[in-house]
């Protein structure tokens, strides 16, 4: 599927008190990205870093459950590098409008829900 | 925004949030923070949420907006103020929940969305790891703007990137071209490459017990397990689920438990060295569920988040049964 742009290009987002909170279902939503159609209620942010430093840590780093069973360190495993045959792999193009898993290894359909 | 009170399941609805990932705080108990998105994280903007429990509830504590939806969140190691997000605009954020507003930094290197992103959990190290549609994983010094290094070698989307909890420096990957791959930061080529699924694996994890056993959850809707001695075949596979797995977890507690969430929008909990190694599946999500979280402090806690637009805590009986 190709990807296609999803943001409104129209004036900036109501505010939080004054936006409706669209209980849209995921059918409705990919209908309306796939028709060009605005999506009701689309939040714009102008957020950017601040670059403060972080809060200093005050708190000491807690054991993991697994580390209080191990006494001490011991070296890494030897990897061996097994079979490297590969299925035949999908196109890796995709776009947010497939939910992760529905593409398959023949062209891409209509999403699957 | 409400929460449920009561024993049993403590409920956080959030309208207008869909959520993707929740993590357990590896420093405060009861401390919890949830990625989420606008739209299904197809459109709009993106929330971080961190929730504390009380005897009432679930309490939203902050939340943070980003402008694209957030997919992953991971905790600092070294900081318990601090959390890293990452989004589908293909940035990174690092965030201080005791400041009212954020990010501190924002790290714009990947060039399509970022799905997963983890802080390491060895000692020795601080390092985040990131994986992204554009196919390549990126790692960062969380103190350092540009990335340390680049591993390409997936040949689609990546869906997971996860530190092995033992092994410095290395780490676990899954991806749409339905390997799971291991890395080690000294090496920029891939290590091993499992072609472990015919299908895309949405997660993947390392079991806490055995430095050698990686588990993955795909979308043939099977969790296998792998080790990485000798991957020629799975040395287990957990069937039940009856859409794609979205994330699977070793329990930090027990050796050869794990859950995993899924499309089908149940959670399910397994014992990978039983005879019948399903031990309970719960079902209390409308919608797909694709965060999930075991507590570090309380071995019969967990945290999950789905697209229904809430966020629950719980102790399933399973795990009240193995404490």
């Amino acid at each position: 599927m190709e990807p296609l742009a999803c943001r409104s290009e129209s004036g900036p987002a109501p505010s939080p008190a004054e936006s409706t909170q669209a209980s849209v279902t995921l059918a409705q939503l990919l209908q309306l990205v796939q028709q060009g159609q605005e999506l009701p209620g689309l939040e714009r942010r102008q957020v950017a870093a601040t670059l403060d430093e972080p809060t200093a840590s005050r708190l000491p780093r807690r054991p993991k459950p697994w580390e209080a069973a191990r006494s001490a360190e011991h070296p890494a495993p030897q990897f061996q590098t097994g079979d490297r045959g590969l299925a035949d792999p999908p196109s890796g193009q995709r776009s947010r409008l497939e939910e992760p898993g529905s593409a398959v290894s023949e062209a891409p359909g209509p999403l699957q829900l | 925004m409400s929460a449920t009170p009561g024993g049993g399941v403590r409920t956080l609805r959030v309208p207008g949030r869909h959520g993707y990932a929740a993590e357990f705080s590896p420093y405060l108990p009861g401390r919890l923070a949830c990625a989420a998105s606008q739209h299904y994280g197809i459109a709009g903007s993106g929330t971080l949420l961190i929730l504390d429990q009380n005897e009432s509830g679930l309490r939203l504590f902050r939340s943070f907006d980003w402008n694209d939806g957030l997919f992953d969140v991971t905790w600092s190691e070294n900081n318990e103020h601090v959390l890293v997000t990452c989004s589908g605009d293909g940035s990174l954020q690092l965030w201080d929940t005791a400041r009212a507003t954020g990010p501190l930094q924002v790290f714009k290197e990947h060039t399509q969305e970022v799905y997963s992103v983890d802080w390491s959990q060895t000692r020795g190290e601080q390092l985040v790891v990131s994986g992204s549609w554009d196919q390549t994983v990126k790692l960062w010094d969380p103190t350092v703007g540009k990335s340390l290094c680049t591993f390409r070698g997936h040949e689609s989307v990546i869906y997971s990137t996860i530190w092995s909890p033992h092994i410095p420096g290395c780490f676990a990957s899954s991806a749409g071209d339905q390997t799971l791959r291991i890395w080690d930061v000294k090496t920029t080529g891939v290590r091993i490459v499992v072609p472990a699924h015919q299908a895309e694996i949405l997660s993947c994890d390392w079991c806490k017990y055995n430095e050698n056993l990686v588990v993955t959850g795909a979308v043939d809707c099977s969790l296998r397990g792998w080790d990485l001695r000798n991957v020629q075949q799975p040395v287990f596979e957990l069937l039940g689920h009856t859409y794609a797995i979205r994330r699977v977890k070793f329990s930090p507690f027990h050796a050869s438990v794990l859950a995993s969430c899924s499309y089908d929008f149940t959670v399910r909990f397994w014992n990978f060295s039983k005879p019948d190694p399903l031990l309970e599946t719960v079902e209390h999500h409308t919608e797909f569920t694709c965060g999930l979280d075991l507590s570090l402090q309380s071995p019969t806690q967990v945290a999950d988040c789905a697209w229904d637009e809430t966020i629950k805590i719980y102790d399933p009986v399973c795990l009240t049964m193995l404490a």
